[in-house]
């Protein structure tokens, strides 16, 4: 899957739960500062993501910190399905 | 090296706590768990405030660490402090079971019923709140009346969720009120998850029928979070991205057997959890149908289930907290209880001592104990309940059972 098709589908992903937000402005959007992402939200997502992607996202980088913008969410799922594969 | 290992490794570097553990016992590897001691109730209790890794004490004094309390069957609270993302993390090993088993994901409409005080009114009620939009919280300890639980009847059909979270004991009172109410539980409840004491197998069945719903029991604690869930096949999986589960039996500590449960956090990292000994009596051993350890029996803390001759089942749990009320409005005056339930005579014993400065407040005490188990039970319940103070503490065993069944 190359980064644009993985970046497209994670975007697909947030927007759902921020669904107030129109998509093209996610990636200049701090999902944390800005649109207060709530913890329930913050696992919800990254369930769906681990299920889109196949992968499970190790424990020392389920932080909301690490999930802020659409970039840092895209990283961490490429470095993810590298060390899995 | 394995998750338990580099928890293990964790704590011998950074956690002071632990290094004095690794001193005292002469602990020569750290990362071979069965050199490490077991770590008591009451040594978190004492030292629950110089457990903290590096770093962490500080982040507890500016409250940047969340803080899960249990009270136990002690009665007395330990508080245990979690650094966010790995609350995160140890929420999230539960939520994949739920999410990849029964299809069940955070931001569906769920139910919570629990005992949590809430200072908002809604609707001029005060049991229940929505919080966040897509969950339910039903305090369970409000409702009294027929018309209350009707009530409760009615918001549940109104919000139209996709599970439950419920304690067995309230789950037994929904489904005799929905009976002898002749009303048919929402279709969109598709997920019933219990916690907090051990299912029992007719509640199961008798929730299935009714709900037409997956009857699903989670074990855990305040402190850990999960350490078990039911799968597909029944079987109690123990949840090993979260927490190393062993068993102290009279050989000693093992990983296969009968005994006391010894559970190790693999996920706490601010105040680690290490051979931690959690009251219960579990048996565990291996999967017939993959490689999982699971839990085969929780036999439960030193409590006894009470269930009267009309099947109604009163909760332990509910029994403990009428002490810790009493204790909370009169400042820790109970020292010392046990129930003692005699099935013949549908009569509820609560034996009590109170401290030394106390003991002419009996009757007060008596009145408070009396007016509260009266305010907690439903009408259906005709047990009757008296209240024994006794002048000294009794010599009890290790194993003190605070609530007895007398079948006699």
């Amino acid at each position: 899957m190359k980064n644009n098709e993985i970046k497209n589908a994670i975007t697909t992903i947030v927007s759902k739960y921020f669904s107030d937000v129109d998509r093209d402005m996610l990636d200049f959007i701090d999902l944390v500062e800005d649109l207060n992402m709530s913890s329930l939200s913050f696992i919800s997502m990254v369930i769906d993501i681990e299920s889109c992607f196949d992968i499970t996202i190790s424990d020392d980088k389920l932080s909301m910190d690490n999930f802020r913008n659409i970039d840092a969410i895209v990283k961490i799922v490429i470095d993810t399905k590298h060390a899995k594969n | 090296m394995n998750k338990l290992e580099r928890m293990l490794k964790y704590v011998s570097e950074h956690n002071d706590f632990y290094k004095r553990r690794i001193e005292e016992y002469g602990i020569t590897n750290p990362i071979d768990i069965n050199q490490w001691p077991i770590l008591t109730r009451k040594e978190l209790q004492n030292n629950r405030y110089n457990m903290f890794s590096d770093g962490y004490k500080m982040r507890y004094y500016n409250q940047q660490l969340k803080r899960q309390s249990s009270s136990g069957s002690t009665g007395v609270p330990v508080n245990v402090y979690w650094d966010y993302s790995d609350w995160y993390a140890s929420n999230m090993h539960l939520w994949r079971k739920r999410a990849n088993i029964y299809h069940v994901f955070p931001n569906d409409k769920q139910v919570s019923f629990d005992l949590s005080g809430f200072s908002q009114p809604s609707g001029g009620d005060f049991f229940y709140i929505n919080a966040p939009v897509n969950i339910l919280n039903i305090n369970i300890s409000t409702p009294r009346s027929v018309n209350q639980y009707k009530r409760i009847l009615s918001i549940i059909r109104d919000f139209e969720p996709k599970w439950l979270r419920i304690r067995p004991f309230f789950l037994q009172i929904l489904v005799n009120t929905y009976k002898n109410l002749n009303e048919i539980p929402p279709k969109s409840i598709e997920y019933i998850e219990t916690y907090g004491e051990c299912l029992e197998i007719r509640l199961k069945e008798l929730s299935h029928q009714l709900f037409g719903a997956e009857i699903v029991e989670l074990y855990g604690t305040e402190e850990l979070n999960g350490i078990a869930f039911e799968n597909h096949n029944n079987e109690m999986e123990i949840l090993s991205d979260n927490v190393f589960v062993e068993v102290k039996t009279h050989n000693g500590i093992s990983q296969n057997g009968s005994g006391g449960a010894i559970v190790t956090s693999l996920s706490n990292h601010s105040m680690p959890m290490i051979r931690y000994e959690i009251g219960d009596h579990i048996s565990i051993s291996s999967s017939t149908y993959n490689n999982s350890a699971i839990v085969n029996s929780v036999i439960g803390r030193t409590i006894e289930h009470i269930i009267t001759n009309d099947d109604v089942v009163i909760a332990p749990t509910l029994l403990l907290e009428i002490i810790g009320e009493v204790n909370n409005i009169f400042g820790q005056i109970i020292v010392y209880y046990k129930y003692v339930f005699h099935q013949m005579d549908l009569l509820l014993e609560c034996f009590v001592t109170l401290d030394d400065y106390h003991k002419n407040w009996e009757e007060t005490v008596r009145e408070q104990l009396e007016s509260i188990y009266v305010k907690r039970f439903p009408q259906q319940i005709n047990v009757r309940f008296i209240v024994t103070f006794l002048e000294e503490i009794p010599m009890v065993q290790k194993k003190h059972k605070i609530i007895e069944v007398i079948n006699e």
